[in-house]
């Protein structure tokens, strides 16, 4: 069981994968936006979503998990 | 405890000395040691050194000051030794022996064997896990009368040129051994060491602040926040590979060139150089993969990862030849060059130009960091000394500009005014002052405030987005290379050869060593 975990602290913008959705090390599943920039988060290793742990809007902290993978 | 009169011969009392300082602090503390997940001194010296090449130099000292404990070797172990064969001078101390605490003799047989280093150019590694000073041995008069002399222990002597100095870290380092750390070319620490000038003990009868070795000197602070330890790792052998990796990248002095390693070919293909970067300019991507696609694969080595995230500095290999990569991380704060960034990249290109590693710049940077903590944490004086440090340095410079190139962010990272070897930009550069929609709206500022106070706000947008476009115009690399300010403007595809190639012809016929660090 792992996350994926937001690499800077800032607004998400988007998230880009959904409940059940296959994904590989690599993919962006969220994309945060910090200094004025758009910053993909991708997944360090593939696996299954199994929850979304952030929605759109929401101020999130560096290393805070955004998405659980099964 | 050394046993002073003896009836047996000459021999068997060196064999009895010798037996006796190689035991350390004896079994208790030894086991003690091991217990705190702690390798001793001489097994880290084993790990270090190749088999059999290990020479001591004053494994009979001891204390000027005797105890009833075990003293050997006064808590350190100094020697020669070879590291894939290459000679290196090594300082370990030995946390079994009075908490490995530093006194007279012990920094003697320090001070001998970094000026051995100095004069004969060889590397000097400290392997550091100390408590600091030890008392009473430095009470009163005697501190102001260390034996240490800093023309030679902190630097080469005059006339001879600087040596790589590396330290490991691998328990908690207070005092001397912190202090020696902070003028070391790579400082490694193991997760859960410390480094600090002194330690909680004395903090809380000083100035009565509690606090832990983690909270004090660990990664967070030490990695993160001061940038005093360039690589953190959670074991001693990592800590051992880290040291002799680092080494592989440098010579052993200053007036030799850097070793050569056979070529080989990036992870990544060339061809995703095309898409790593994202067209649109607010898109954050990972710098690091688009150097995967040019250095040679495996050969990256990241110099101070967490201190100054918006820039990447790492050793790297292209082409086999040993280079320092300074370049933009957009994903760490869009890229931007604040106050840790710039000072991390003075002290790595200060490292480069001394050990003759050619370095490589990848710009997308929106500018220098601007506002109330820059100023306050000194940017002014952080882009000065490093622009003049860039102009000064004298090894092969090659400054890639891969998206955004602005303001002092595009000088500090091998802009024209500081004289790189060779400039080129990708096709998709935007090149200026300041980034377009800051410019128009600073130098606009009252010419759109009366089309909004005239026209509303519809015109006044319309108006600055013109604006833009023509400010854009002018950022692409077209003009800039029509003036030659750019030297061309390349096939992101073809990066890597003109990497190599211009280091090569920037070197041209000369011996490749640079006049930085020659004493």
């Amino acid at each position: 069981m792992s996350t994926v975990d937001a690499h800077i602290t800032g607004t998400v913008w988007t998230v880009e994968v959904s409940v059940g959705d296959e994904i590989d090390e690599g993919d962006t599943v969220a994309i945060i936006e910090s200094m004025k920039m758009e910053m993909p988060v991708e997944a360090e290793e593939g696996g299954i979503v199994a929850e979304i742990l952030c929605a759109s809007g929401q101020p999130v902290e560096e290393g805070q998990p955004l998405v659980r993978l099964a | 405890m050394i046993s002073e009169t003896t009836s047996s011969t000459p021999l068997e009392d060196l064999e009895r000395r010798r037996a006796e300082a190689l035991a350390m602090g004896g079994e208790e503390r030894i086991e003690r040691h091991h217990a705190s997940g702690r390798l001793t001194a001489r097994e880290r010296i084993a790990a270090l050194v190749d088999d059999g090449s290990w020479r001591e130099i004053g494994l009979l000292a001891l204390p000027e000051l005797r105890r009833g404990a075990p003293s050997p070797g006064d808590a350190i172990i100094t020697g020669l030794g070879r590291i894939g064969g290459r000679k290196v001078c090594v300082v370990a101390i030995d946390a079994t022996v009075l908490a490995g605490t530093t006194a007279p003799v012990n920094m003697r047989k320090q001070n001998r064997v970094a000026e051995w280093a100095g004069k004969r150019g060889l590397p000097l590694i400290f392997l550091s896990d100390n408590d600091g000073g030890r008392l009473p041995d430095l009470l009163g008069w005697r501190f102001s009368g260390v034996p240490f002399d800093f023309r030679t222990f902190l630097q080469s002597p005059e006339g001879c040129p600087s040596i790589p100095r590396i330290t490991a870290v691998l328990g908690p380092s207070f005092g001397d051994a912190a202090l020696h750390a902070a003028i070391a070319d790579l400082v490694v620490m193991k997760r859960d060491a410390a480094i600090a000038l002194s330690g909680p003990p004395v903090i809380l009868g000083a100035i009565g602040e509690e606090i832990s070795n983690e909270e004090l000197g660990g990664p967070a602070v030490a990695h993160e926040t001061s940038g005093s330890a360039h690589v953190v790792v959670d074991e001693e052998g990592e800590a051992i590979d880290a040291v002799k990796r680092f080494l592989s990248y440098l010579p052993d002095a200053a007036d030799l060139p850097a070793p050569v390693a056979p070529p080989a070919e990036p992870v990544r293909d060339a061809e995703e150089l095309l898409t790593l970067v994202p067209d649109h300019p607010r898109r954050g991507y990972d710098m690091r993969k688009v150097l995967q696609a040019i250095v040679d694969a495996d050969s990256l080595f990241e110099w101070g990862e967490r201190y100054g995230r918006s820039l990447i500095t790492a050793l790297a290999r292209i082409d086999g030849h040993a280079v320092g990569v300074v370049a933009s991380q957009p994903m760490q704060r869009a890229g931007v060059l604040d106050v840790p960034a710039l000072t991390k990249e003075l002290q790595f290109v200060e490292l480069c130009d001394t050990f003759n590693l050619p370095l490589v710049f990848l710009q997308d940077v929106p500018g220098l960091m601007i506002g109330r903590e820059a100023e306050r944490g000194g940017i002014l004086r952080c882009y000065e000394r490093l622009a003049a440090a860039l102009a000064r340095a004298t090894v092969p410079k090659i400054a890639v500009v891969v998206r955004k190139a602005y303001g002092g962010g595009h000088i500090a990272m091998g802009g024209r005014p500081v004289n790189p070897s060779l400039l080129v930009a990708w096709p998709g550069a935007e090149m200026g002052f300041m980034a377009p929609d800051t410019g128009v709206r600073t130098v606009y500022r009252r010419k759109l405030a009366e089309i909004e106070a005239a026209d509303g706000l519809d015109a006044r947008d319309a108006r600055a987005a013109e604006l833009e476009a023509e400010w854009a115009a002018e950022s692409q690399p077209w003009e800039a290379a029509a003036h030659i300010i750019l030297d061309d403007v390349i096939d992101p595809r073809d990066t890597r050869e003109t990497i190599i190639n211009g280091i090569d012809f920037a070197w041209g016929t000369r011996p490749r060593v640079s006049k930085s660090g020659m004493g």
